[in-house]
């Protein structure tokens, strides 16, 4: 028993030891040092930071392309041929959606490569203006281009002659900057694909 | 036993009495209680550039001109500091700590002091700098490098980086590069420059369209949309090597590629089922999944820090607007609420703002917009500005303007200060990223 | 049972003065500490006491942190109560209350919809109006706690500790030095520091007992104490002192 009053005190005494104590000894950090400790150890870096150095150097990359297709070449040419007989649809600003005249241009075209050109495979090439954000405009000229192609398959064109590809802004067929220029933009061309 | 236990009870009150007595005065000399200090404003510490020293040889005044010009632009730019280098006449004038006269500095206003000689031999020169508080008279960081003379320029950046380590406790991102895209040479080809528009590399040389790049998280890869084949692919390509990869092969759109921040994934705009979709890819190309599914165009994924969400643009409503899903595809959100037109968003690296362009008067501006749809910010305002990606540090903004007419890459803090112009010469630069540290 | 109960009874006497002493012990704490009635009030501490500190949207141009947080509007000034008398009372309760009548009254014309348009910017000005009520008593309520604490003073003081006074003196001097370093990168940096002055009026000991971590921050506090130190006249007394500072960034951090 005298143990366990002893044990008691003993706590008891040390919680208000503790207690008093707190207020004290709260975590006393010792005064902030400001500044990176001893430069000389800094230093010595100097052996590490100089491998850095040396070792950051970014090859110039020694460039192995492959030369940009010949292909595309003599599809311009083979265009050349198709260009005067393929015309090219126009499109409202921020739209897909093929207007009369787009559609009637279309209906033309159709009767060419069903009649004229039965053998010719096409491209169908969406451009926009330069208004809209350029990734944006990547994906809006598709969506033209695949207005076109469906509305050629309706008119009976089959698939496997037609393709798509977008360009976005990137191609402008006129560099201006007014209406005048971005209305000649906005487009749908028919390129032939070998 | 009784007579025991009394008398260590007396003890161990004589002992409580004492503890508690001794105790309280204690206390009572102790901080009683907490005062507000509170000023108003900003301060810009002013921070001076001393000329730097030959430490032995002789004066190059090249090596001197790039030490004061470089940290020159770079503190600028940091923000914190207002930059100067004034004249202050020193009895000693070293660079080491007690080697000169503090007092004469602090005189002249200064509160951050940048100490640095350098030693030229042949083509190898080695600086040292050191960076003071004057008022306290401590160092706060001190540096030497050595490396080729072609070196200076970087050398000094990495010491910028250390100063804003030290005086913000984050990193300084001016060692990084930016990529963009050129039209140096009439088609579209990526390069690579200094955050400052310094030692441009060419990094493309195809002929052909390529566009979007962006960084793998450790920097040594760069992601990119090429027509070199005919359709817009996406490559990925080694920086130090120049090896490069072809990751898609279906047609169709194959753009604005996203490294995830874990380096293995990339988030990827595709428009081989029909309409641009969102995908996620490995980054060898091999699909993971598919994250959108609808009829409206999806592109331009984006990151959080944390790789649990993706911000993208969808039309779904009509005009493209700013979206935010889990990066398993669900639980999606809109963003952006106001503006009929906003595209082009990027996660902050931390977390906590993403950038995004909006078309406004028939251009685009930049704002910035927490995740949660609040404070959104038109962070500029002068001609048309696109393309917002992050510094590292999430400290500084790149982007491409039209403002000066052709089309250049510019920088800016991300409260919309300090626009500066980087990309120089006659060309139209685009579709700038800010690299990882490497 | 019963012999157990027994024993117990038996120990529990014994521990009895000792937990009678202990009692003694904490209730002369307590009684020393907050309810000692014959404090020698010495007089009040002289207080100026800026009534509400409302936030204040950073004036700071062209400084980039500053700006950050400058687009986030200061909310429109709305009085909690009239004895408050604010200054900012005209300029902001009036132009808000003004619009709303010249905007409601003239819409006579569809009865239904302009009443009911009323109510609900009656309904939207009263919300807004209890949060910046609420806004304004937690900023009270926060300065009383924060100066509670020192006007408290130390009653029964045994003249070793200084008086709340010199603990105003020192933060005049701290806020004068402050208003020439201060920076700050984070939206609402807040440090606090606890002071130890020793009897020559030099600062024996700094700690940082807390900080949101904004290091430019941090530095501001550390110049402005370097800086204040030097203008610090010793304690009275003769004795040292300690003391607690809450910095902040004026017009941050309030909402």
């Amino acid at each position: 028993m005298r143990k366990v009053i002893c044990l008691w005190s003993l706590v008891m005494l040390c919680g208000a030891l503790m207690l008093n104590g707190c207020a004290k000894e709260q975590v006393v950090t010792p005064e902030q040092p400001l500044t990176a400790p001893s430069s000389e150890k800094q230093l010595k870096q100097s052996e590490a930071a100089k491998q850095a150095v040396q070792e950051e150097k970014i090859a110039s990359p020694a460039i192995k392309e492959s030369p940009v297709a010949k292909d595309e070449a003599s599809a311009s040419a083979a265009a050349a041929q198709a260009n005067g007989l393929l015309k090219t649809v126009y499109y409202d600003f921020d739209s897909a959606i093929l207007t009369s005249s787009a559609r009637d241009t279309l209906s033309a075209n159709a009767s060419v490569l069903l009649k004229k050109q039965t053998g010719l495979k096409i491209q169908v090439e969406g451009h926009c203006d330069e208004r809209g954000s350029a990734e944006y405009n990547l994906a809006l000229g598709e969506r033209r281009a695949k207005s076109a192609m469906n509305y050629l398959m309706t008119l009976g064109v089959p698939a496997s002659r037609l393709s798509t590809i977008s360009y976005g802004k990137e191609k402008p067929a006129d560099p201006g900057h007014d209406e005048a220029a971005w209305a000649k933009n906005r487009r749908a061309e028919f390129v032939v694909a070998n | 036993m009784k007579r025991c236990s009394a008398g260590i009870r007396v003890l161990i009150m004589s002992a409580l009495l004492v503890a508690v007595i001794c105790a309280s005065p204690l206390i009572l000399s102790g901080q009683q209680g907490y005062l507000e200090v509170s000023a108003p404003g900003n301060r810009q510490l002013q921070l001076a550039i001393a000329p730097p020293a030959a430490l032995s040889g002789g004066v190059n005044q090249d090596v001197a001109r790039a030490i004061i010009d470089v940290f020159k632009f770079d503190m600028t730019l940091a923000g914190p500091f207002s930059v100067s280098e004034p004249q202050v006449t020193e009895s000693r004038s070293g660079i080491r700590p007690g080697d000169f006269d503090m007092a004469s500095w602090r005189a002249a206003g200064t509160d951050l002091l940048i100490k640095s000689g350098y030693v030229v031999s042949g083509d190898s020169v080695s600086i040292e700098f050191r960076l003071y508080d004057v008022l306290t008279e401590k160092e706060l960081a001190a540096k030497r490098y050595t490396g080729s003379k072609r070196d200076v320029r970087r050398v000094v950046h990495t010491f910028s980086d250390d100063i804003m380590s030290a005086m913000t406790g984050i990193r300084g991102p001016f060692t990084c590069k930016i990529a963009f895209v050129s039209t140096a040479t009439r088609n579209k080809e990526i390069y690579l420059m200094d955050y400052d528009g310094q030692n441009i590399q060419r990094i493309t040389k195809n002929g052909s369209i390529n566009l979007y790049p962006d960084f793998s998280p450790n920097g040594r890869e760069l992601i990119y949309t090429s027509y070199k084949k005919g359709n817009p692919d996406l490559y990925r390509r080694e920086l130090a090597s120049g090896a490069e990869a072809r990751v898609t092969t279906a047609r169709g759109t194959n753009i604005t590629g996203a490294f995830a921040p874990d380096g293995n994934r990339i988030a990827l705009s595709m428009s081989k089922d029909g309409n641009a979709e969102i995908y996620l890819l490995s980054k060898e190309g091999k699909q993971l999944s598919r994250l959108t599914n609808n009829d409206a165009i999806e592109i331009a994924p984006a990151w959080s820090p944390d790789a649990k969400q993706i911000a993208f643009v969808s039309d779904r409503l009509g005009k493209p607007q700013v979206y935010i899903m889990d990066s398993d595809g669900r639980n999606v959100r809109r963003l952006t609420t106001s503006g009929a037109y906003n595209v082009g968003p990027r996660w902050s690296p931390r977390g906590d703002k993403i950038a995004y362009c909006r078309q406004m008067g028939g251009g685009f501006q930049i704002f910035t917009i927490n995740p949660d749809g609040t404070g959104d910010t038109q962070l500029t305002r002068e001609g048309s500005n696109e393309h917002p990606r992050w510094s590292p540090d999430g400290r500084f903004i790149a982007f491409s303007s039209k403002r000066g007419g052709r089309e250049s890459v510019y920088i800016m803090r991300s409260d919309g200060t300090g626009q500066t112009k980087i990309s120089r010469g006659g060309t139209s630069d685009s579709s700038p990223v800010w690299s990882p540290r490497w | 049972m019963n012999p157990s109960v027994k024993r117990n009874d038996k120990g529990l006497l014994p521990t009895l003065p000792v937990s009678l002493i202990f009692h003694l012990a904490i209730y002369g704490l307590f009684a020393w500490f907050h309810f000692f009635p014959s404090a020698p009030v010495t007089e009040a501490p002289v207080y100026y006491v800026d009534v509400v500190n409302l936030p204040v949207a950073s004036p700071q141009q062209g400084s980039p942190s500053a700006a950050g947080t400058a687009p986030s509007p200061p909310p429109a000034v709305k009085p909690p109560a009239p004895e408050m008398k604010l200054p900012a009372k005209e300029s902001g309760q009036k132009p808000a209350g003004k619009p709303a009548k010249a905007a409601t009254t003239p819409t006579r014309t569809a009865e239904e919809s302009s009443k009911e348009f009323e109510d609900r910017l009656a309904r939207l000005q009263q919300s807004s109006d209890a949060r910046h009520e609420a806004a304004a008593m937690d900023a009270i309520r926060k300065k009383a706690a924060v100066r509670g604490k020192g006007q408290a003073g130390i009653p029964g003081g045994t003249g070793h500790e200084s008086g709340s006074d010199y603990a105003s003196y020192i933060r005049s001097r701290l806020v004068d030095a402050f208003k020439t370093t201060i920076a700050y990168q984070d939206k609402t940096p807040r440090m606090t520091v606890i002071l130890t002055i020793d009897k020559n009026g030099r600062v024996l000991k700094r700690r940082t007992e807390s900080s949101t971590g904004d290091r430019l921050f941090e530095d501001a506090v550390n110049r402005a104490i370097v800086k204040a130190e030097r203008e610090f006249r010793p304690p009275p007394n003769g004795g040292s002192f300690e003391y607690g500072f809450i910095f902040t960034a004026q017009g941050v951090g309030k909402q």
